[in-house]
């Protein structure tokens, strides 16, 4: 794959928290349309990597372009434009829990529409707020727009986390731990959502897991993490569950 | 029973700690203070058993209340409580934006902190009473002044309280729209002030019951309201009108936080 169509071209990065490297010498590069999973047990560094990648972790040292665009030495302004373009699904959704469904999906608009016309649904234009309803129609859950977030169950909950996701109109979507919080069925429901986006929207996907069916069953490619350093990288059909279940160990 | 060896036995330690010599100065010296002061503010149980008679005699004045000046007293009732509805409102709107300029991940720089800290503050520590004192002195007699004390009072109290619910707010959706590239004022309208809402709510409940308390007295020192009613009642020793007004305004006091807790509990 040639370098100009990687999403992510990160090299060497380094995160030391509390005196520990939580992120140790990591470089990792994703190519346009490739669903990754990012394996590891706790405290491997998945989540800060993953963080690192916006910036909501700022890395101690180490290169990273996302989009092509130098996010490392990038100005306020080109680090909001990076982030619009970026989706993220944390693992407990956070969503704006007294605000109506919809205005949490209206709220994906708000790298890329003037601040004043996207924080509450009620206020957004009419083409803002029907492309918020088309959004929860992809994660099926148009029937909720009304609804209170803190009303919904936790499947739900995500899933509205992933439409505002896509309602940045992102190249790239992360997701840290995005079916740690639900039960077993809402979690295969949730990464069909995100397999769907791959395949079919050829959307380039990142997600950790602690799941070893997540990251063979959805993903195109494994990278695995131990103490903070790559332990693993490959394709899907070319690994075995033993060799992720060896990341645990 | 077994009788506890010699060796084996524990005396129980003293029941008080012997005080250090700063601890027994200190507390000898808040003693002294305290009986200087009821002596230099006259404070006498002999004075009080004296004017025990007055007490009866008043209290036997006031019964039957007087409805001969119930409407006008109806009219500043309402005024009073106008008076507090509106110095209230004003006072929130200020205290809005100034508690996010006065909540620490909020404000734009640590300098605008800490000087929206002291104005707050400022306004808080002023009694109402001298902020009435000075808008009379400055817009002239009546409610206006009132509204305006009233007004400054309540950005000491929201001021503070709103920054405190903002603090306070789940900090996750807020970090949710930061990694969106949303805005700073965008992050405030749309996580913010959701998340900190319920605090927001009482706060400003609180301190409508507040303002409806204080704008009673500020009529005293000629800021409008019925405070002014029940002082000349008093001054003309017409104790039955006066407690009419003190009965209309305990009404008042308590219908307020009624339908305050009433509202809370809707909106929590």
């Amino acid at each position: 794959m040639r370098r100009g169509e990687s999403v992510i071209d990160a090299s060497g990065l380094v995160k030391e928290l509390g005196g520990r490297r939580v992120v140790d010498d990591v470089s990792l590069s994703v190519a346009r349309g490739e669903c990754v999973a990012l394996v590891g047990a706790n405290g491997a560094g998945k989540s800060t990597l993953l963080r690192m990648l916006v910036r909501l972790v700022e890395p101690d040292e180490g290169s990273m372009r996302i989009h092509g665009v130098d996010a490392r030495d990038a100005s306020a302004a080109a680090l909001r434009d990076l982030r619009r373009r970026t989706g993220f699904v944390f693992q407990h959704h956070d969503l704006v829990g007294r605000a109506s469904v919809l205005t949490n999906v209206v709220h994906g608009a708000l790298g890329r529409v003037a601040w004043w016309r996207g924080w509450a649904q009620g206020i957004a234009p009419a083409a803002l707020r029907e492309e918020a309803m088309g959004c929860l129609g992809k994660v099926g859950l148009p029937h909720v727009a009304r609804q209170r977030a803190d009303r919904l169950s936790g499947g739900q909950s995500q899933r509205v986390a992933i439409a505002r996701a896509l309602m940045q109109r992102p190249a790239l979507l992360l997701a840290d731990e995005p079916a740690a919080s639900l039960d077993p069925a809402a979690g295969e429901e949730v990464m069909g959502v995100f397999r769907t986006l791959a395949r079919e929207e050829s959307m380039t996907v990142v997600f950790t897991s602690h799941h070893v069916s997540h990251a063979l069953d959805y993903a195109d490619r494994v990278v695995g993490l131990r103490a903070g350093r790559l332990a693993l990288d490959a394709p899907v059909g070319s690994i075995a569950a033993e060799a992720i279940h060896a990341l645990y160990s | 029973m077994r009788s506890i060896p010699e060796e084996g036995r524990h005396g129980a330690p003293a029941r008080f700690d012997r005080p250090g010599a700063a601890t027994f100065v200190v507390g000898v010296a808040a003693a002294a203070f305290l009986l200087a002061s009821f002596r230099a503010t006259d404070v006498s149980m002999g004075e009080l058993l004296r004017g025990g008679p007055n007490a009866l005699r008043i209290l036997g004045e006031m019964f039957p209340p007087s409805l001969d000046r119930a409407w006008p007293v109806a009219g500043s009732l309402l005024q009073t409580f106008q008076m507090a509805v509106a110095g209230t409102a004003i006072g929130c709107a200020i205290s809005l934006p100034l508690a996010v300029l006065a909540t620490r991940h909020l404000s734009p720089h640590p300098v605008l902190h800490h000087a929206t800290r002291v104005v707050v503050a400022i306004c808080r520590t002023v009694p109402d009473l001298v902020w009435a004192l000075l808008f009379v002195a400055i817009v002239g007699l009546g409610p206006f002044a009132g509204v305006l004390a009233i007004a400054v009072d309540k950005i000491g109290f929201c001021g503070r309280f709103f920054a405190e619910a903002m603090e306070e707010a789940d900090r996750r959706p807020q970090e949710a729209l930061r990694a969106l590239g949303a805005a700073r004022p965008a992050i405030i309208l749309g996580a913010v002030i959701p998340g900190a809402t319920p605090g927001l709510i009482n706060a400003a409940l609180f301190s409508l019951e507040k303002a409806t308390r204080s704008s009673v007295v500020l009529g005293l020192v000629g800021a409008g309201g019925i405070g002014i009613e029940l002082q000349v009642s008093m001054d003309m020793f017409r104790y039955d009108e006066a407690i009419t007004i003190i009965l209309a305004i305990l009404a008042l006091v308590v219908a307020v936080e009624q339908f305050s807790a009433w509202l809370r509990r809707r909106a929590m």
